[in-house]
């Protein structure tokens, strides 16, 4: 990585070392925000005071010796679907688009409390809801090495502003792949850890058995130190684990001697992009040239996933947006005279078309009559899904696939289609299904776009997957892309 | 299964979402294709296979039951309609 390029804990360094300062990086995030986000919108909202304030407060601390993390003092972009006391947090839909945060996500907090430095909130599909970043309330983010192109959904906005190099690390969201698959669009590194190692109190609830907050970055290293800041058991989430967590940035070694890799049949084929195929298995030469191993092994549940997704977190969303109903905190219609009026209104003004669709498909599954036809099939496809997996971790260490079956589409290519745009999510899902942590890490160039692979681990295992990505980021080598920037 | 005009009438009105007649047209075929979708589960064999709520191993932790104030929680900021320290909302009864 060159000097101009530096990772988020090699500038902290240079902060901690009196170099720079984190008002001046800080600055520096807003600055490029400010010259470029007219074209990029991978923000909803810009915190330019707030991010300001907070940097000179850690900038004296750091003067006085007390450098509360390694990544004291450098700035972060946060997706608008964390809570931010005192900011708005809109969930990229119009439906939230006045609400003030009345309290702070503990895995934001927790970044706080690390003193980093929030500027702003990122775009995204409106609650978490989509592979493209299009089902923005706040117009679609674009993908910065080519804006005809989506930047992949629904974290879009988190992904694209590391890949624009606005900021170095921020957070997202991931119910399905909405960290990995935006990750691998932008070329940046996504972690969706294990289900319950970050609390999700502040998270504005999707599917609320899947979703798992995450950070992006641009190298391994800074994405295992962000995950030691968030990670850990907090009282506000009764998911949240209580196991200990260890420091990641000891798992940073470069040595994958013996690892056994799994790469499934099933995201091995012809379901994939040859270009992504051709990337992939180079990543694979990469290992074996460290000394790992590697089978093809089938996975033949991974068919069932996707389908069981599309029932399993449709109606968990239509559980958790009915709480959004125009009477405490919403949208509400300027025109009803009954509350039941008022209600169904303020809900078909406030949300956008996709929302829409998945609220009626979760209603759908889960009405009198189809629970066993749909939901009940589901969660039962879900435990042959998460079997599979504990099968072929009996033998493997970790799995490797693709994190997508193409590169970056054009925006419209599959606005018409929910289909063909859930399909984008076919590599991503079954992690999330079996709660398993899983990384996404570049491993090729396509037609100007990224191409990810991805690492998922055992339960609770991350440290491996930080092993693996951080020894291939030391030995493979990736054409740097420039960017349309 | 397929998914009639009728169908989505009903399921939208019971998530209190009111739909014009293109918006009806276009649900319909797009809900019917991602059911087609989902019924591809029925190639699974899931007898004796219990349900999976959850992955979450863990018996849920609990916070003890003790009454504590919040903080402000910016009632009035949000609220679309704030009267008297409550909610204003259109005459129920």
């Amino acid at each position: 990585m060159s000097k101009a390029k530096l990772s988020a804990i090699e500038l902290a360094k240079k902060i901690h070392q009196g170099e720079t300062t984190s008002v001046e990086l800080t600055q520096q995030a807003l600055d490029a925000i400010a010259a470029t986000d007219d074209r990029v919108n991978a923000y909803i909202s810009v915190t330019a005071e707030l991010a300001l304030d907070k940097a000179a407060e850690v900038d004296k601390r750091i003067k006085a010796g007390d450098i509360r993390s390694p990544l004291a003092g450098i700035p972060i972009g946060i997706k608008d679907n964390l809570c931010l006391k005192g900011t708005k947090t809109t969930c990229a839909s119009t439906m939230l688009k006045n609400f003030v945060s009345p309290y702070t996500a503990t895995a934001v907090q927790r970044i706080l409390d690390a003193d980093l430095i929030p500027v702003g909130k990122c775009n995204m599909d409106e609650f978490a809801m989509g592979s493209s970043t299009e089902h923005s309330a706040f117009s679609p983010t674009k993908n910065p090495f080519n804006y005809d192109y989506v930047p992949g959904g629904s974290s879009g906005g988190s992904a694209a502003t590391v890949a624009a190099r606005q900021v170095l690390v921020s957070l997202g969201s991931d119910t399905g792949g909405s960290i990995r698959q935006p990750a691998a669009y932008c070329g940046v590194v996504g972690l969706k850890p294990t289900y319950g190692r970050i609390s999700r109190y502040g998270l504005v609830a999707f599917a609320s058995s899947l979703d798992q907050i995450g950070p992006f970055s641009h190298t391994v290293e800074d994405s295992a130190h962000l995950l030691s800041l968030m990670a850990g058991h907090d009282p506000h989430d009764s998911t949240s684990l209580q196991q200990a967590v260890p420091q990641f940035s000891d798992a940073l070694v470069d040595d994958v001697r013996g690892l056994k890799i799994a790469v499934p049949a099933e995201l091995f084929g012809e379901s994939i992009d040859p270009e992504v195929l051709a990337s992939v298995k180079h990543a694979l030469d990469v290992y074996v040239s460290m000394g790992a191993t590697y089978e093809i092994v089938s996975m033949e549940s991974f068919k069932a996933a996707l389908a069981s997704y599309y029932v399993i977190a449709p109606a968990e969303a239509s559980a958790n947006l009915a709480r959004f109903d125009g009477v405490r905190y919403t949208h509400r219609t300027s025109e009803a005279e009954s509350l039941k009026e008022m209600i169904t209104r303020s809900r078909s003004e406030g949300f956008g078309d996709e929302v829409k669709r998945r609220i009626l498909i979760g209603t759908f599954v889960l009405s009198a009559g189809y629970y066993d036809a749909y939901y009940g099939k589901a969660l039962k496809a879900r435990r042959v899904i998460k079997n599979e997996f504990d099968r072929v971790f009996h033998d493997y260490d970790v799995i490797l696939s693709p994190t997508t079956p193409t590169t970056a589409f054009k925006f419209g290519q599959h606005s018409d289609n929910p289909v063909q745009m859930y399909l984008n999510d076919i590599a991503t899902i079954p992690a999330n299904m079996a709660g398993l942590p899983a990384l996404s890490v570049p491993c090729g160039v396509h037609n100007g776009l990224p191409i990810g692979m991805q690492l998922v681990g055992k339960a609770l295992d991350e440290a491996t997957l930080f092993r693996m990505g951080y020894a291939y980021q030391q030995h493979a080598s990736i054409p740097e892309l420039e960017g349309a920037l | 299964m397929s998914l009639s005009e009728a169908d989505l009438e009903k399921v939208a009105s019971l998530a209190h979402l009111e739909l014009d007649s293109a918006h009806k047209a276009l649900y319909v075929s797009q809900l019917n294709s991602i059911l087609d979708q989902v019924d591809t589960l029925n190639a699974l064999d899931l007898t004796n296979v219990s349900e999976m709520t959850t992955v979450v191993e863990q018996d849920h932790f609990q916070r003890e039951d003790s009454a504590k104030k919040p903080g402000d929680l910016l009632l009035e900021t949000n609220a679309p309609a704030w009267e008297s320290g409550g909610f204003r909302v259109p005459k129920i009864v």
